[in-house]
C-alpha cells in the first residue's frame, strides 16, 4: 500500500475530510469553509501537479505513484487525468462557496465532497467497469441531498434510484461477457450482447431519451442548487467514462454502427429536450430539460468523436458548468428573496421590474446554454452543428427543432418576466426586497465570464483540450 | 452441499421474495427479507467459501435489522398476528409472482446454455427469480419500504448471479457498502415519510 500516491491525495484525503465534516456538520459555516478550502486546495494541487508526478518542493523532489492497491485491485490516477480531477474539485468549490447563501441541506458540504471523491474514484478504479458499483453508491449518497426532509418521498427520486440500480448490472455483466474476446469477429453474438448492454447501461445512467422521465420529476422537488451540482458531476464524468469504455474496448469502437447509434441517441435527446422545454410551465423543471439537452450534446459529441466531437466535449465542460451554476444560483436566489413564489410561470410575471439583474441572469444563462455566439458554449456547439450537418442532412432539421424549442422557451420566459398583469397581480410583483450589491456583482461577473469565454475561447477554453489526453486509442494524439 | 437442501433453499427464497411482492404487512416483509438472505447464504456456498458467504448473510441481516429498527421507531409496524383479508391487488400480485417463479424456472436452462454456462441451473433460477421479483416490485410500488425491499431483492439476485461468474474482494466490499447504504436510504425514506405525515 503506497500512501505517496495520487489516489491517496484525490480520493482518500477528501473522504477523510468528509468524515471530519460529519463531526462538525452542525456548525454549518465551518463545514462549508472546510469543504471549500479542501476542494480549492485539491483543485489547485491537481492543476499544478506535474504530469510526471515528480513534485519538487523547496528543492526536494517527491515522486508520487499513480497506483494504489486495494483488495488486489488498483486505483490508478495518472498525471493526464489530473486536469479532469482539478475540474471536479473546482466544481465542488464553486458550488460549496455559494451554497452557504441558500437553505440547502446541512449535509451539502459533507456529501458534495464525498461525491466528488467517489467520482474521482470511478475514473481511477481498475478494472474500470467496477466503476458501475461506485456510480450506484454515488446515487445512494446523492439521494440524501436530493430529497428534502419533511416531505413525502416522491416518485422522481424513486425512479432515479431504480434506473441507476438497473444500470449497474448491465455495465458489470457487459464487462464480464466480453472479457478476452478482443480478437473475435465484430459480428460475434457476445460482442453484440456486450454492446447492447453497455448502451442500455449508459442510457439509464445518463437519462437519455426516452429514459429521462425521472429527471423533471426530481428537478421539481429538489433544490436547484443541489440538483445542478449532482447532475453536472454525473453528466461530466459519465461522458468521459463512456469515452474511456470506447478507448479501452477496441471491439466496441470498431463495431460498425456504434457511432451512428450514439449520434442518433444524442440528436433525439436534444430534440426531446428542446420540444419538452418549449411546452414547460414550471421553472424548476427547466433545469431537467437543460440537462437532457446537454446530455444529448455530450452523446452526440462522443458519436462524432472522429469529426471533432471530442474537442467539442472538452471545450464545453467549463462553460456548461458555469451556465448551470448561473441558472441554479439565480433561481435559488429568487427563491431565497421571495419564498412565497412557487415554480409556476405565472408567479414570475413582472419579475423584471422587481429583480432586473436576476431576470437578466436567467435569460443570459439560458442563451449561453442555447449556444448563442459570443457565449462560452458557442465554440463547442458550432463544432457539433457543423460536424453533424457535414455527416448527414438528416440531423440538421432535428437539431434545429431542438434548438428552436429551447429558443421558444426563452422567448416565453422573457415575455413572462417583462410583462405584468394588473388584474391578477403575481407573487413576483409584490416582492419588496431589493437586489443587494453583492448579488448584482455575482450575477454580472458570471455573465462577463461567460462572454469572455465565448469571445476568447483560445485563452479560456483551449487548455481544456487536455482533458482528452488519457484517451489515446479513440483519440490518437495529434 | 446436498442438492435437496439447495432445492429447498431456492423454493424458500422465491417464496419469501413472493411474500414481499404480494403481502403488505411490514413485520412479515422484514422477516421474509431476513429469510431471503439466509437462503442466499445457503445457495452462495456453491461458489464461495463459508467465510465469504457468511459476509452476505451478515450484511443482509444487518440491512434487515436497520429497516426493522426504523419501522419500530416509526411506530407504524403492525403485529404479525393481525389478520387481513386478501385484497384484489394482492391476488393480482400473487398471480404475477407465480408467473415470475415459473418464468425463472423455465428460463434458467436456456439462459445457462446461451449465456452463463458456468453457473448452475439452481443458482440461475434463484438469481433470475430474485431479479424478476425485484424488478416487478420496483416498477409497480411507490411506497418507500417496498421500493427498498425491491431494490435489495434485485441486487441480491444480481449478486448471486455475479458471484458465480467472477470473484473479486474489491467488488464484494463495494456490494456490501451498496447494500448498507441502500438500507440507510430506506430508513431515511421511512423516517421522512413519517415526519411528513405527522406535520
Amino acid at each position: 500500500m503506497n500512501l505517496m500516491s495520487t489516489p491517496t491525495i484525490w480520493i482518500f484525503v477528501p473522504v477523510l475530510l468528509s468524515l471530519v465534516l460529519i463531526a462538525v456538520h452542525r456548525l454549518h459555516k465551518l463545514s462549508v469553509w472546510i469543504a471549500c478550502s479542501g476542494s480549492l486546495l485539491l483543485a489547485v494541487a491537481a492543476f499544478i501537479f506535474p504530469e510526471t508526478l515528480d513534485f519538487n518542493l523547496l528543492g526536494r523532489s517527491f515522486l508520487f505513484d499513480d497506483t494504489f492497491l486495494i483488495f488486489n485491485r488498483a486505483l490508478i490516477l495518472t498525471g493526464s487525468q489530473l486536469k479532469t480531477v482539478a475540474l471536479l474539485f473546482l466544481f465542488s468549490f464553486i458550488w460549496n462557496i455559494a451554497g452557504l447563501r441558500f437553505s440547502v441541506s446541512r449535509w451539502f458540504p459533507t456529501i458534495s465532497l464525498t461525491i466528488t471523491a467517489l467520482w474521482v474514484s470511478t475514473m481511477a478504479v481498475e478494472p474500470f467497469l467496477y466503476a458501475a458499483v461506485i456510480v450506484e453508491l454515488i446515487a445512494l449518497v446523492s439521494v440524501l441531498l436530493l430529497t428534502p426532509r419533511g416531505e413525502q418521498t416522491d416518485r422522481g427520486i424513486m425512479r432515479y434510484l431504480v434506473s441507476q440500480t438497473i444500470a449497474m448490472p448491465f455495465i458489470l455483466l457487459s464487462g464480464w461477457m466480453v472479457t478476452g474476446i478482443e480478437s473475435a469477429p465484430s459480428a460475434s453474438t457476445l460482442i453484440l450482447r456486450g454492446t447492447i448492454m453497455i448502451l442500455i447501461g449508459f442510457s439509464l445512467w445518463l437519462a437519455i431519451f426516452p429514459l429521462h422521465t425521472w429527471l423533471p420529476m426530481l428537478a421539481e422537488k429538489a433544490h436547484p442548487w443541489v440538483f445542478s451540482f449532482v447532475f453536472l458531476m454525473q453528466q461530466c464524468v459519465l461522458a468521459f467514462f463512456l469515452i474511456k469504455v470506447l478507448d479501452q474496448y477496441a471491439w466496441l469502437r470498431n463495431l460498425s454502427g456504434i457511432f451512428p447509434a450514439m449520434q442518433w441517441a444524442g440528436v433525439l435527446t436534444i430534440l426531446a429536450g428542446g420540444v419538452l422545454a418549449s411546452l414547460q410551465s414550471k421553472v424548476k423543471r427547466i433545469l431537467a430539460y437543460i440537462l437532457l439537452i446537454e446530455t444529448g450534446y455530450s452523446v452526440l459529441a462522443i458519436g462524432l468523436i472522429g469529426q471533432g466531437g471530442g474537442e467539442a466535449l472538452a471545450l464545453g465542460v467549463l462553460p456548461r458548468a458555469l451556465a448551470y451554476w448561473q441558472w441554479s444560483y439565480t433561481l435559488s436566489s429568487i427563491q431565497q428573496i421571495a419564498p412565497e413564489m412557487d415554480d409556476s410561470f405565472s408567479s414570475l410575471r413582472g419579475l423584471f421590474s422587481r429583480l432586473p439583474f436576476h431576470s437578466m441572469s436567467l435569460i443570459i444563462s439560458l442563451l449561453s446554454l442555447l449556444g448563442l455566439p459570443a457565449f462560452g458554449l458557442f465554440p463547442a456547439k458550432r463544432i457539433l452543428w457543423n460536424s453533424g450537418a457535414g455527416l448527414t442532412f438528416r440531423y440538421t432539421p432535428l437539431l434545429g427543432l431542438g434548438v428552436a424549442g429551447m429558443a421558444l422557451f426563452i422567448l416565453r420566459l422573457m415575455h413572462t418576466l417583462v410583462t405584468s398583469d394588473t388584474d391578477s397581480p403575481s407573487p413576483a410583483g409584490s416582492i419588496t426586497a431589493k437586489e443587494s450589491l453583492w448579488q448584482i456583482f455575482v450575477l454580472c461577473f458570471m455573465t462577463l465570464l461567460s462572454l469572455l469565454m465565448g469571445l476568447l475561447p483560445h485563452v479560456f477554453l483551449n487548455p481544456f483540450l487536455g482533458l482528452l489526453e488519457p484517451f489515446i486509442h479513440v483519440l490518437p494524439p495529434n | 452441499m446436498n442438492e435437496t437442501i439447495r432445492i429447498i433453499a431456492v423454493v424458500i427464497l422465491l417464496l419469501s421474495a413472493a411474500i414481499n411482492l404480494v403481502r403488505r404487512q411490514w413485520a412479515l416483509n422484514v422477516i421474509a427479507l431476513a429469510i431471503q438472505y439466509v437462503c442466499i447464504f445457503l445457495l452462495i456456498l456453491e461458489v464461495r467459501t463459508p467465510l465469504l458467504a457468511a459476509i452476505k448473510v451478515i450484511v443482509g441481516l444487518m440491512v434487515t435489522t436497520m429497516l426493522y429498527m426504523t419501522l419500530i421507531s416509526s411506530g407504524l409496524i403492525e403485529s404479525l398476528l393481525i389478520r387481513r383479508r386478501f385484497s384484489s391487488g394482492e391476488v393480482f400480485r400473487s398471480t404475477v409472482a407465480l408467473l415470475l417463479g415459473l418464468i425463472s424456472y423455465l428460463a434458467a436452462p436456456s439462459l445457462q446454455q446461451s449465456a452463463f454456462p458456468q453457473s448452475s441451473q439452481l443458482l440461475l433460477t434463484a438469481s433470475l427469480g430474485l431479479i424478476l421479483f425485484g424488478l416487478f416490485q420496483m416498477g409497480t410500488i411507490t411506497e418507500p419500504l417496498y421500493l427498498v425491499i425491491g431494490l435489495l431483492t434485485f441486487l441480491s439476485g444480481f449478486e448471486l448471479l455475479y458471484a458465480s461468474l467472477e470473484f473479486s474482494r474489491a467488488l464484494e466490499a463495494l456490494f456490501t457498502v451498496v447494500n448498507l447504504s441502500l438500507a440507510l436510504v430506506g430508513s431515511y425514506f421511512i423516517v421522512k415519510d413519517v415526519e411528513s405525515r405527522s406535520k
